[in-house]
């Protein structure tokens, strides 16, 4: 009989996530646009709040990772506040949690009194009945920042929010859901981390890439050693459908007009690359591509 | 039953066309701007050669000529291609801008 003992269980389990083939990607142009979204998130955010974040400081956008997400619940800081909400777009479950700690000073900030949130390693006051007010109000005016900037960059905007203390009040996210997550900082040298918003990694498919970033560029070496392979297209003259007849009749001497005139493509194998137009004149032919046919890929 | 010829005469096969002696760079084809071409010049002894395949295979070549202004090939040899043919001399560069 086999007994499976709990090590066997963790081994098994351990072999499956190395193994595993659905980890997410996420390509370079996209991550550079969520990049860009969400550094705008920082400053508006920055913006928002500037009245009660301490002198000189402001929302930092610290950059992506991804999780899943029973790994972010278990790391999620004591005294942190969620929002939780679905991107209208997908459907996809979000969230948008804020520190505790900065939770604590923008609230002191408020209502004047002196904060104490610089010590976050200190306990920290919970917040009275009126204070929750001005949290929920924090909240919400945060989540509305982000879905002002994800709406107008196509990610969907904010639905169902409903605030709370945890985030497994999250009824749209189950413990393995791969989350996308973009972390934000308080800024200027400032310990622990202010606000984290994540998503299903879902999302990071309906992104327009950004036409700034495109593909990450190719190093120089690298682009001169490809240049260097020796790889050669097909100049294709014409393509045409003869009978088994007219070839089995061809001999030397016969004069085929090619059909295609002096049009002509460059080919891969049965790609057709490129349309050209092709000029001859004793030993010289000139192959110049023709208008609109830049990069044109037909099967 | 059909006859050796009828078949023949009904069966169609895709032909292509394409010059004997060389093959373009993928590198130059990718580099082509608007208004830039690429030169094929051949050895003075040389004519440009074109090669008829179907299903992969050269069953003819010709000499590429003009044919009241359009491009045709009068056949020279008829059979599949002869190993080593398509190694040509002829140098192949990059024009910028309309060279015609």
């Amino acid at each position: 009989m086999n007994v499976e003992t709990n090590s066997d269980r963790a081994a098994a389990s351990a072999a499956e996530r190395v193994y595993d083939l659905c980890h997410p990607v996420i390509r370079h142009a996209r991550r550079r646009a969520l990049e860009e979204i969400h550094s705008a998130v920082a400053t508006r955010w920055s913006e928002l709040l500037a009245d009660t974040l301490p002198e000189g400081r402001a929302i930092v956008f610290e950059g992506i990772g991804i999780e899943t997400f029973k790994e972010f619940t278990e790391f999620a800081s004591a005294g942190a506040r969620v929002s939780n909400f679905e991107l209208d777009l997908t459907g996809a479950g979000a969230f948008l949690v804020v520190d505790g700690a900065l939770l604590r000073t923008l609230v002191d900030a408020r209502i004047g009194a002196v904060s104490v949130s610089d010590t976050p390693d200190g306990p920290m006051r919970p917040f009275t009945r009126l204070e929750s007010m001005i949290v929920r109000e924090l909240q919400t005016a945060l989540v509305e920042t982000l879905g002002e900037i994800y709406r107008a960059r196509g990610l969907g905007a904010p639905a169902s929010l409903h605030h709370g203390e945890r985030l497994s009040d999250n009824l749209l996210l189950s413990p393995d859901d791969r989350m996308v997550l973009f972390r934000f900082g308080p800024g200027r040298g400032a310990r622990g981390r202010a606000i984290t918003v994540g998503a299903k990694v879902e999302i990071v498919d309906t992104i327009e890439e950004s036409s700034r970033y495109g593909r990450a560029p190719a190093s120089p070496r690298t682009a001169k050693r490809a240049a260097a392979l020796p790889v050669g297209v097909d100049l294709v003259l014409g393509s045409w459908n003869a009978p088994l007849e007219d070839l089995a009749t061809l001999r030397p001497g016969d004069l085929i007009v090619l059909p295609e005139g002096d049009d002509a493509w460059l080919a891969s194998g049965t790609v057709e690359l490129r349309r050209v137009r092709v000029t001859v004149s004793g030993r010289r032919m000139i192959i110049a591509p023709m208008e609109g046919s830049g990069d044109g890929v037909q099967g | 039953m059909a006859s050796k010829a009828e078949i023949l005469g009904r069966v169609r096969v895709a032909v292509s066309a394409s010059p004997l002696h060389f093959r373009v760079p993928a590198r130059l084809a990718a580099q082509l701007d608007r208004g830039d071409a690429i030169e094929v010049e051949l050895p003075s002894d040389e004519k440009f050669m074109v090669r008829f395949m179907a299903g992969g295979i050269t069953f003819a070549e010709g000499e590429l000529c003009a044919d009241s202004g359009r491009l045709a090939a009068l056949i020279t040899r008829v059979g599949p291609a002869r190993f080593g043919e398509e190694q040509g001399r002829c140098r192949i560069s990059r024009k910028q801008g309309n060279p015609r």
